[in-house]
Protein backbone atom coordinates (compact mmCIF):
# COMPACT_ATOMS: atom_id res chain seq x y z
CA UNK A 1 0.00 0.00 0.00
CA UNK A 2 1.36 3.39 -0.90
CA UNK A 3 0.51 6.21 1.42
CA UNK A 4 -0.98 9.36 -0.01
CA UNK A 5 -0.65 12.75 1.57
CA UNK A 6 -3.42 15.30 1.11
CA UNK A 7 -3.20 18.91 2.15
CA UNK A 8 -6.58 20.28 3.12
CA UNK A 9 -6.94 23.70 1.52
CA UNK A 10 -10.42 24.60 2.65
CA UNK A 11 -10.82 22.90 5.99
CA UNK A 12 -8.69 24.07 8.87
CA UNK A 13 -10.71 22.82 11.81
CA UNK A 14 -13.06 19.96 12.55
CA UNK A 15 -14.81 18.52 15.55
CA UNK A 16 -15.19 14.99 16.94
CA UNK A 17 -17.46 14.37 19.92
CA UNK A 18 -17.36 18.04 20.82
CA UNK A 19 -13.58 18.29 20.72
CA UNK A 20 -12.23 20.78 18.20
CA UNK A 21 -9.13 19.93 16.22
CA UNK A 22 -7.02 22.33 14.23
CA UNK A 23 -5.28 20.78 11.26
CA UNK A 24 -1.57 21.47 11.50
CA UNK A 25 -0.11 19.17 8.87
CA UNK A 26 -0.77 16.73 6.08
CA UNK A 27 -3.55 14.19 5.90
CA UNK A 28 -2.26 10.70 5.30
CA UNK A 29 -4.43 8.10 3.60
CA UNK A 30 -3.61 4.89 5.44
CA UNK A 31 -6.27 2.58 4.01
CA UNK A 32 -9.35 2.63 1.82
CA UNK A 33 -11.47 3.82 4.74
CA UNK A 34 -9.05 5.48 7.17
CA UNK A 35 -6.89 8.59 7.25
CA UNK A 36 -4.46 10.09 9.71
CA UNK A 37 -4.92 13.80 10.31
CA UNK A 38 -2.17 15.83 11.91
CA UNK A 39 -3.76 18.23 14.39
CA UNK A 40 -2.92 20.41 17.34
CA UNK A 41 -3.93 17.49 19.56
CA UNK A 42 -1.82 14.89 17.83
CA UNK A 43 -2.36 12.60 14.89
CA UNK A 44 -6.00 11.53 14.83
CA UNK A 45 -7.47 8.57 12.98
CA UNK A 46 -10.57 9.53 11.03
CA UNK A 47 -12.54 6.83 9.24
CA UNK A 48 -15.39 6.71 6.80
CA UNK A 49 -17.96 6.28 9.58
CA UNK A 50 -17.45 9.95 10.40
CA UNK A 51 -19.10 12.74 8.47
CA UNK A 52 -15.94 14.77 8.45
CA UNK A 53 -14.12 12.02 6.55
CA UNK A 54 -15.39 13.01 3.11
CA UNK A 55 -14.65 16.67 3.66
CA UNK A 56 -11.13 15.89 4.77
CA UNK A 57 -10.32 13.44 2.02
CA UNK A 58 -11.71 15.74 -0.65
CA UNK A 59 -9.54 18.56 0.66
CA UNK B 1 -3.85 -21.41 80.26
CA UNK B 2 -4.48 -25.03 79.28
CA UNK B 3 -1.58 -27.25 78.19
CA UNK B 4 0.80 -24.33 78.56
CA UNK B 5 -0.64 -22.64 75.44
CA UNK B 6 -1.53 -19.06 76.09
CA UNK B 7 -3.75 -18.70 73.09
CA UNK B 8 -6.41 -21.27 73.74
CA UNK B 9 -9.11 -18.62 73.57
CA UNK B 10 -8.41 -17.96 69.88
CA UNK B 11 -10.24 -20.95 68.32
CA UNK B 12 -13.48 -19.45 69.55
CA UNK B 13 -13.09 -16.44 67.25
CA UNK B 14 -15.07 -16.41 63.98
CA UNK B 15 -13.14 -16.75 60.74
CA UNK B 16 -12.19 -13.49 59.01
CA UNK B 17 -14.49 -12.70 56.12
CA UNK B 18 -13.61 -10.82 52.94
CA UNK B 19 -10.23 -9.84 51.57
CA UNK B 20 -7.37 -8.76 53.77
CA UNK B 21 -7.51 -5.00 54.27
CA UNK B 22 -4.53 -2.73 54.96
CA UNK B 23 -6.16 -1.69 58.22
CA UNK B 24 -6.74 -5.22 59.49
CA UNK B 25 -4.85 -6.16 62.64
CA UNK B 26 -3.56 -9.68 63.20
CA UNK B 27 -2.73 -10.34 66.82
CA UNK B 28 0.60 -11.96 67.37
CA UNK B 29 2.16 -13.34 70.52
CA UNK B 30 5.86 -13.86 70.72
CA UNK B 31 7.71 -15.62 73.51
CA UNK B 32 10.94 -14.36 74.97
CA UNK B 33 12.41 -16.04 78.01
CA UNK B 34 9.08 -17.66 78.67
CA UNK B 35 7.34 -14.31 78.74
CA UNK B 36 4.61 -13.72 76.14
CA UNK B 37 4.49 -10.37 74.38
CA UNK B 38 1.42 -9.39 72.36
CA UNK B 39 1.82 -7.29 69.22
CA UNK B 40 -0.25 -6.61 66.11
CA UNK B 41 0.71 -7.10 62.45
CA UNK B 42 -1.19 -4.85 60.07
CA UNK B 43 -2.76 -6.08 56.88
CA UNK B 44 -0.59 -3.55 55.02
CA UNK B 45 2.56 -5.18 56.39
CA UNK B 46 1.44 -8.53 55.03
CA UNK B 47 0.45 -7.04 51.66
CA UNK B 48 3.82 -5.30 51.36
CA UNK B 49 5.74 -8.43 52.29
CA UNK B 50 3.79 -10.55 49.83
CA UNK B 51 4.35 -8.10 47.00
CA UNK B 52 8.10 -7.91 47.25
CA UNK B 53 9.07 -5.96 50.30
CA UNK B 54 7.22 -2.71 50.27
CA UNK B 55 6.69 -1.87 46.61
CA UNK B 56 3.70 -2.64 44.43
CA UNK B 57 5.52 -1.62 41.25
CA UNK B 58 5.30 -2.29 38.46
CA UNK B 59 1.57 -2.79 38.52
CA UNK B 60 0.33 -5.11 35.81
CA UNK B 61 -2.69 -3.47 34.22
CA UNK B 62 -3.36 -6.22 31.74
CA UNK B 63 -1.91 -8.84 29.45
CA UNK B 64 -2.72 -11.45 26.86
CA UNK B 65 -0.75 -14.35 25.49
CA UNK B 66 -3.07 -15.32 22.68
CA UNK B 67 -3.94 -13.95 19.28
CA UNK B 68 -6.39 -11.10 19.18
CA UNK B 69 -8.42 -10.07 16.16
CA UNK B 70 -6.99 -10.77 12.72
CA UNK B 71 -6.56 -7.93 10.27
CA UNK B 72 -9.05 -7.56 7.46
CA UNK B 73 -7.71 -6.56 4.07
CA UNK B 74 -5.39 -3.60 4.40
CA UNK B 75 -7.42 -1.84 7.08
CA UNK B 76 -5.84 -0.81 10.36
CA UNK B 77 -7.38 -3.30 12.77
CA UNK B 78 -7.63 -3.38 16.56
CA UNK B 79 -6.00 -6.67 17.52
CA UNK B 80 -5.89 -6.09 21.25
CA UNK B 81 -6.88 -3.25 23.56
CA UNK B 82 -6.89 -2.53 27.26
CA UNK B 83 -8.86 -0.15 29.42
CA UNK B 84 -6.80 2.10 31.64
CA UNK B 85 -9.41 3.24 34.17
CA UNK B 86 -9.65 6.91 35.08
CA UNK B 87 -7.13 8.07 37.66
CA UNK B 88 -4.92 5.00 37.27
CA UNK B 89 -1.98 7.24 36.46
CA UNK B 90 -0.76 10.12 38.60
CA UNK B 91 1.37 13.12 37.72
CA UNK B 92 4.70 11.35 38.05
CA UNK B 93 4.28 7.86 36.65
CA UNK B 94 5.52 5.49 33.98
CA UNK B 95 3.48 3.50 31.51
CA UNK B 96 5.16 0.54 29.84
CA UNK B 97 3.61 -1.01 26.74
CA UNK B 98 4.81 -4.24 25.16
CA UNK B 99 3.30 -6.15 22.29
CA UNK B 100 4.36 -8.73 19.74
CA UNK B 101 3.35 -8.40 16.13
CA UNK B 102 2.55 -11.68 14.44
CA UNK B 103 2.19 -12.76 10.84
CA UNK B 104 -0.74 -15.18 10.74
CA UNK B 105 -0.48 -16.03 7.06
CA UNK B 106 0.97 -14.78 3.81
CA UNK B 107 4.45 -13.53 3.06
CA UNK B 108 3.79 -10.94 0.41
CA UNK B 109 4.14 -7.56 2.01
CA UNK B 110 5.05 -5.58 5.06
CA UNK B 111 3.06 -5.56 8.29
CA UNK B 112 2.62 -2.39 10.35
CA UNK B 113 2.04 -2.23 14.08
CA UNK B 114 0.80 0.90 15.81
CA UNK B 115 -0.29 2.15 19.23
CA UNK B 116 -3.31 4.41 19.67
CA UNK B 117 -5.05 5.94 22.65
CA UNK B 118 -8.74 6.73 22.85
CA UNK B 119 -11.44 7.30 25.43
CA UNK B 120 -13.50 4.57 23.77
CA UNK B 121 -12.45 1.17 22.54
CA UNK B 122 -12.49 2.35 18.95
CA UNK B 123 -10.10 3.66 16.34
CA UNK B 124 -12.54 6.36 15.33
CA UNK B 125 -11.01 9.59 16.60
CA UNK B 126 -8.15 7.73 18.29
CA UNK B 127 -4.81 9.46 18.84
CA UNK B 128 -1.81 7.80 17.25
CA UNK B 129 1.48 7.37 19.05
CA UNK B 130 3.38 8.63 16.06
CA UNK B 131 5.51 5.65 15.22
CA UNK B 132 4.94 2.80 12.79
CA UNK B 133 6.58 -0.52 13.59
CA UNK B 134 7.32 -2.33 10.34
CA UNK B 135 7.88 -6.04 9.72
CA UNK B 136 9.17 -7.02 6.30
CA UNK B 137 7.75 -9.88 4.29
CA UNK B 138 10.30 -12.40 5.55
CA UNK B 139 9.50 -11.73 9.18
CA UNK B 140 6.95 -13.58 11.28
CA UNK B 141 7.14 -11.78 14.62
CA UNK B 142 8.33 -8.51 16.03
CA UNK B 143 8.50 -7.61 19.73
CA UNK B 144 7.82 -3.94 20.46
CA UNK B 145 8.36 -2.03 23.67
CA UNK B 146 7.81 1.59 24.63
CA UNK B 147 8.22 3.22 28.01
CA UNK B 148 6.21 6.40 28.48
CA UNK B 149 6.95 8.94 31.16
CA UNK B 150 3.83 10.73 32.33
CA UNK B 151 3.72 14.21 33.84
CA UNK B 152 -0.03 14.51 34.21
CA UNK B 153 -0.49 15.96 30.72
CA UNK B 154 1.57 14.05 28.17
CA UNK B 155 2.82 10.55 27.67
CA UNK B 156 6.36 10.92 26.35
CA UNK B 157 8.47 8.30 24.64
CA UNK B 158 10.91 7.59 21.84
CA UNK B 159 9.52 8.32 18.40
CA UNK B 160 11.71 6.28 16.12
CA UNK B 161 10.37 3.18 14.38
CA UNK B 162 12.87 0.96 16.19
CA UNK B 163 11.10 -1.81 18.05
CA UNK B 164 12.57 -0.89 21.44
CA UNK B 165 13.39 2.41 23.09
CA UNK B 166 16.69 1.29 24.62
CA UNK B 167 18.49 3.86 22.52
CA UNK B 168 18.79 7.57 21.79
CA UNK B 169 16.64 9.66 19.51
CA UNK B 170 13.76 12.07 19.24
CA UNK B 171 10.82 12.18 21.59
CA UNK B 172 7.12 12.33 20.87
CA UNK B 173 4.29 13.39 23.15
CA UNK B 174 0.76 12.03 23.28
CA UNK B 175 -1.81 14.04 25.22
CA UNK B 176 -3.35 11.84 27.90
CA UNK B 177 -6.18 12.92 30.20
CA UNK B 178 -5.74 10.72 33.25
CA UNK B 179 -9.05 11.78 34.81
CA UNK B 180 -11.12 9.80 32.29
CA UNK B 181 -11.15 6.21 31.08
CA UNK B 182 -8.62 5.58 28.33
CA UNK B 183 -7.97 2.62 26.11
CA UNK B 184 -4.57 1.67 24.84
CA UNK B 185 -5.14 0.14 21.42
CA UNK B 186 -2.69 -2.17 19.67
CA UNK B 187 -3.27 -2.41 15.93
CA UNK B 188 -1.90 -4.18 12.91
CA UNK B 189 -2.18 -3.43 9.21
CA UNK B 190 -1.08 -5.35 6.15
CA UNK B 191 0.54 -3.72 3.15
CA UNK B 192 -0.91 -6.44 0.93
CA UNK B 193 -4.38 -7.94 1.04
CA UNK B 194 -2.92 -11.44 0.69
CA UNK B 195 -1.43 -11.24 4.20
CA UNK B 196 -3.08 -11.54 7.59
CA UNK B 197 -1.57 -10.02 10.73
CA UNK B 198 -2.35 -10.10 14.41
CA UNK B 199 -0.79 -9.59 17.85
CA UNK B 200 -0.17 -12.64 20.00
CA UNK B 201 1.18 -11.00 23.14
CA UNK B 202 0.75 -7.77 25.00
CA UNK B 203 1.64 -6.54 28.46
CA UNK B 204 0.83 -3.20 30.04
CA UNK B 205 2.55 -2.12 33.23
CA UNK B 206 2.20 1.05 35.27
CA UNK B 207 4.66 2.43 37.77
CA UNK B 208 2.46 4.44 40.07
Amino acid sequence: MSLTLIYSKSLLMFSINGIEYTITGPIEVVSDTQIHVETDKGIILVDDTMEIYKELING
Amino acid sequence: MANGWWGDWRPSLPAHTGDLQPTDLIECTSMSGGVPTNTAITGQQIIDAASGGGSNNPKLLGFSGILGTNTTGTTITICHSLLIPANTLGTNNILQLIFRMYRVSGAVGQLYGRIYFNTTNSLTGATLFNTNFTMNNGHQTGYVERNFSYNGTNLTSYSNAAFSDYTTGNIVNVAFNRSVDNYVIFTMQCQNIADVANINLFKVFAYV
